[in-house]
């Protein structure tokens, strides 16, 4: 039961890393604006 | 947020002064600029002492939506899932806001106190860590409904930047915390932030307000015999020096008591280091909080920290550890500790 609980967890963290990834990075809420997430959150943007 | 951030929001997600905007509105625009994001937040490795463990592969789930409307109409909301909630989708937050110009907005919401407030300090969605501000996770006397500064209330508020944009100010009016209907009990509050340099800011915030025992609606809680008053008063301040944000709130709590017709007075404060580095182009983000926090008429107090380390994989996926110590307890009460991996992913 530990294993399995284990590997959904990892798995679940594993997915929703993936699919932002393939998000091509900026989310959509951003995107509309032609904005990075930097834009606006970063403290310092780079 | 850093301050073009802060304008973006507190002009209505805009570029500019509305007054002087022309955008008709985000939503006639093709189906892909939508203005809404996903957010997925996954814990899967929580520890605490006395030891609990968890393994919370997906913690929460949020939808967002925001942007200009049509013209001066502006709003943003929040749809969440939370595993400790039972995954049911609930509204995190709404506003709605009419944007005259940059130094007047009204705002009707179903969002936090201090919703329309830019800066970091008091904004419980953009900490950097799992576990919270003290400041806004302590329910204190319990007159306000028996709730936390950072959940949500009903409110209408006005707000918006004076004196060359230096000072932000907002003011409103609204119902106890998660009280959905606002019924019968009262709160104003307001909040003040002043811009000493771009890089530095000081504040002063309150919240009162009266539990009446009339108030109905399902939503809220006011036991005894009598109303109860109650207040958070506090001052704060955030300034970027280098590569460093340091933030600190201090917050005094009066709450009527039910059991007799005195009050209780708890003071509760953080402060916070944050540096924003970079490693093999990523950044990398330290954190170190230090907080106190009042229970029993201040006879009581627990000092803790927290510290953590966020990496960004990309701009948009942030993965973290942490780790929160007592430092001193009150007498018989024990020491907590909690570690906590998170990775927090928006698209």
């Amino acid at each position: 039961m530990k294993m399995r609980n284990c590997l959904l967890a990892v798995g679940g963290a594993l997915g929703a890393l993936l699919i932002s990834v393939q998000a091509n990075a900026t989310p959509a809420f951003a995107r509309a604006r032609h904005l990075e997430c930097n834009t606006c959150h970063a403290a310092f943007p780079p | 947020m850093n301050a073009f951030g802060r304008n973006y929001k507190a002009r209505g997600y805009r570029f500019k002064d509305a007054s002087k905007d022309t955008t008709v509105s985000d939503f006639t625009k093709e189906l892909t600029q939508f203005p809404m994001a996903a957010a997925v937040i996954s814990r899967p490795y929580v520890k605490d002492t006395p030891g609990h463990s968890q393994i919370r592969a997906i913690h929460e789930l949020e939808l967002f939506a925001g942007g200009v409307l049509y013209r001066n109409l502006s709003g943003f909301l929040e749809i969440e899932s939370e595993g400790e909630d039972g995954f049911g989708g609930v509204l995190g937050l709404a506003a709605l806001n009419y944007d005259f110009n940059d130094s007047l907005h009204v705002q009707v919401a179903y969002a936090p106190t201090f919703f329309a407030d830019p800066y970091d300090t008091l904004a419980s969605a953009r900490r950097l860590t799992a576990t919270h501000y003290n400041v806004l996770n302590e329910t204190f006397g319990g007159a306000d409904n028996a709730n936390k500064l950072r959940h949500s209330r009903q409110q209408v508020s006005i707000f918006g930047r004076l004196f060359d944009d230096r000072l932000f100010y907002n003011l409103g009016v609204g119902g106890l915390t998660e009280d959905k209907v606002a019924d019968k009990s009262k709160v104003g509050f307001g909040r003040l932030a002043f811009d000493i340099t771009p890089d530095a800011m000081v504040g002063a915030f309150g919240v009162a307000g009266t539990c009446s025992i009339d108030t109905t609606g399902g939503f809220a809680s006011c036991p005894g015999t009598r109303d109860r008053d109650f207040s958070r008063y506090g001052l704060d301040a955030q300034v970027d020096y280098a590569s460093f944000r340091f933030t600190g709130v201090f917050l005094r709590a009066k709450d009527d008591l039910v059991s007799s017709t005195t009050s209780e007075t708890n003071d509760d404060s953080y402060i916070q280091a944050v540096y924003f580095g970079k490693y093999a182009g990523h950044q990398l983000v330290p954190l170190l909080r230090y907080q106190v926090t009042q229970t029993n008429d201040g006879k009581d107090e627990t000092k803790g920290y927290t510290v953590g380390l966020n990496y960004y994989f990309l701009e948009n996926v942030r993965g973290s550890i942490e780790y929160s110590d007592d430092i001193s307890t009150p007498s018989g009460v024990k020491k907590s500790s909690n570690t906590t991996l998170q990775f927090h992913a928006a698209f």
